[in-house]
């Protein structure tokens, strides 16, 4: 069995082995980062495939620190980077239409489990849904957000309170339902 | 909205979610990844041949420097013997005396002794002492007709007496002037064209080194050039023999002032008598036989051919494949290298080639795909009512710019040699690795897609195995560079497409491959 730092070193040696165990040990993790930040699954594997790609390819340059914050920094701008190149596909929506919603009973969240939840956030408009993610999840500032998906630190801002109460009104719905 | 506890609810659990990755997840990664390890598992390879070619290049050089290099002492070693006595007696070193032994010159140090044409002290390497006797000259001990060589000599310097002329290992019993020779010294002269062997010497065919010696005597008639090859003596010389190692090696020049020409005596030769085992020299190979390194670089233009072979995933159904569009540029495949050859014989030789290709592929064709356009239908005369679906049809077109670096191993045999002239016969194979591609794919015209390598869609193979055939010319340039024009035949062993075309393609060709070779060493 090896340590973490092992199977780091390993892979900085470009040994195959130690490539294994580091995809095996965060496959799982990264794969819902993935997935958090896509409407499907195959969105999600390609971006999957192609942060693995270069997390291997740029293993050297990691130089202490968490190595998950490492690896999901690489995953996470793998993902944006993926949004940028598919944003003129992807379907313009009229946020003026999403309404401030009611509040929601206390405790929806603590009820409801990781899958449900992450299936409610990526009901969430795909703007709403990435800062959401940047801003709740992973931690980084509305000025970060703003560099990484190009738009003002206002426009990171006001989607986030958007995305709250979008995801609020959400998960009323879905507690509603749940108990009908 | 919701509020900060909230949040961190949703924070907590979605850094906790795992989600199952896909079922071929490590296995793409791992090709994609792995790739880099090939190329440089490549790398290395084209890196040890590189360096074992050059270290055969300096050993050969150093061993050439060595063999060339004249020893201090030989410098000035080499005089002519045609010089007057008294000159000879000047210049001749009492070193000679203190070293009564003697020693046999490769025929290296003998064209660089000529050359310098310096008193002979002494020669150290590579040196074969045959006598070893430290008896100074007396002139009791000598007798016969070798008794009067050391009278005129100074006292420091050495005679040959016959005790020391017994030992030697060669006959010297019918022959006077105590002399060096070797056969491939005698061949020396004979090309410097001023050869004056005796019309009855026996030549010496045994290619071995060996110390030859024969005894003169003051006052035996020796010929002239002329008089040597009619077999007639006339003139009659006095010959002072300071020592045996100013002998050894002169260039022996007839000149007008009485002085003589020595000739390159060969005489009977008595196999017994050497002691093979004692001698530290070895047999050297004849250079043009002596297995050898060579370094060169190559280009070889190829005209490419294809054949198409169905690919089992194909779900499209081909029409028609539009494949004479393809002008010559398009077919013409480049490939150029480096290659290092070892000649195992003077025959056969192995050699790698480490080669980049270049080719481009322009495939059209059309397919019918499984929409139905429009339906046909006929009655025939008894009311029977045919329907014939009509499909929909589109154009494709592949185009493909692919560069492949390669490492081909080949065997080469050579026949119909003479002079600078040979022929050759090649057989090769080796592996082709993609290092770059790209994919342009058109459909009814108009660009649909662009793959790069590497890419989960390429459709272009990474790997290409290929064997090579060929006969060609070779043509020494000089002693060192070679030539080489032959008309090869290359054929890929797999598709150059993956399954993921609806065909593969194979591509063969027909070029030439022109070649210099630099041989390594001397």
């Amino acid at each position: 069995m090896h340590s973490e730092q092992e199977i780091i070193v390993g892979c900085q040696q470009q040994k195959p082995a130690f490539q294994e165990k580091l995809y095996q040990l965060y496959s799982r993790k990264m794969m819902a980062v993935c997935m958090r930040y896509t409407r499907s699954r195959f969105e999600a594997e390609d971006i999957f495939h192609e942060a693995f790609v270069r997390v291997f390819a740029n293993i050297r340059t990691y130089n202490g620190g968490s190595f998950e914050g490492w690896l999901r920094r690489i995953f996470v701008n793998t993902a944006i980077n993926h949004y940028h190149k598919n944003r003129k596909y992807q379907d313009h929506l009229d946020y003026s239409l999403v309404e401030e919603s009611s509040p929601a009973e206390d405790d929806i969240v603590s009820q409801i489990n990781s899958q449900e939840l992450l299936a409610l956030i990526n009901q969430l408009p795909e703007g709403y849904r990435l800062v959401f993610n940047l801003y709740v999840v992973e931690g980084f500032t509305h000025r970060e957000i703003a560099d990484m998906l190009q738009i003002a630190e206002g426009t990171s801002k006001s989607q986030l309170a958007k995305a709250k109460n979008y995801l609020k009104d959400l998960l009323h719905k879905y507690s509603i339902s749940e108990k009908c | 909205m919701l509020n900060e506890k909230e949040l961190e609810e949703i924070r907590r659990k979605m850094m906790e979610l795992e989600e199952e990755p896909p079922v071929q997840g490590w296995a793409s990664i791992q090709a994609e990844i792995q790739p880099k390890r090939r190329w440089r598992l490549f790398g290395w390879l084209a890196v040890l041949l590189l360096v074992t070619g050059t270290v055969a290049l300096l050993i050969k050089y150093r061993d050439h420097i060595s063999l060339n290099k004249p020893a201090p002492e030989m410098a000035g070693n080499n005089r002519p013997v045609t010089e007057s006595t008294h000159k000879n007696n000047k210049t001749q070193n009492t070193e000679s005396a203190d070293t009564p032994s003697l020693h046999i010159l490769s025929t290296q140090q003998e064209k660089v002794a000529s050359a310098n044409r310096k008193p002979i002290r002494s020669v150290n390497k590579p040196t074969v002492t045959i006598s070893k006797s430290k008896n100074k000259t007396k002139p009791s001990d000598t007798s016969g007709e070798g008794s009067t060589m050391g009278k005129d000599l100074p006292k420091t310097q050495k005679t040959v007496t016959r005790t020391q002329l017994s030992e030697l290992p060669v006959d010297s019993q019918s022959d006077d002037l105590l002399i060096v020779a070797n056969t491939a010294r005698e061949k020396l002269y004979r090309k410097r064209g001023n050869s004056v062997r005796r019309p009855d010497a026996k030549v010496l065919n045994e290619p071995v080194r060996t110390a030859v010696t024969h005894s003169i005597k003051q006052g035996t008639p020796i010929q002239k050039d002329n008089d040597f090859r009619k077999g007639t003596g006339s003139d009659s010389v006095e010959l002072s023999v300071p020592s045996i190692h100013s002998l050894a090696f002169r260039d022996i020049t007839l000149q007008q002032t009485g002085a003589v020409r020595l000739p390159a005596i060969t005489p009977r030769f008595q196999p017994d008598s050497i002691p093979q085992a004692e001698s530290p020299i070895k047999p050297t190979i004849p250079s043009e036989n002596r297995a050898g390194w060579s370094v060169g670089l190559f280009v070889a233009p190829r005209y490419t051919f294809r054949t198409f072979v169905p690919s089992t995933s194909d779900d499209i159904v081909i029409i028609r494949m539009n494949n004479a569009n393809s002008s010559l540029k398009d077919r013409l495949e480049y490939v150029w290298g480096l290659n290092v050859r070892r000649d195992i014989t003077k025959r056969f030789s192995v050699e790698s080639h480490l080669m980049v290709s270049q080719l481009s592929e322009k495939l059209g064709y059309s397919y019918r795909t499984d929409h139905i356009e429009e339906l046909i239908r006929t009655v025939t005369g008894t009311n029977q009512v045919t329907v014939t679906p009509v499909y929909e049809t589109g154009q494709r077109q592949v185009v493909s710019d692919y560069t492949y670096s390669g490492l081909r191993i080949a065997a080469t045999y050579y026949f119909k040699a003479s002079g600078r002239h040979r022929l050759n016969l090649t057989m090769g194979s080796g592996v082709n690795l993609l290092l770059k591609g790209q994919t342009r794919q058109y459909v009814n015209g108009q660009l649909d897609q662009i793959t790069t390598f590497p890419s989960k869609e390429n459709v272009l193979k990474q790997v290409n195995y290929t064997i090579l055939a060929g006969i060609g010319y070779n043509y020494m340039l000089n002693r060192n560079y070679e030539l080489t024009i032959m008309p090869a035949f290359n054929y890929s062993l797999e598709s150059t497409y993956t399954q993921q075309a609806p065909f593969g393609l194979r591509p063969y060709s027909v070029g030439v491959h022109l070649q210099l070779m630099r041989k390594l060493g001397k």
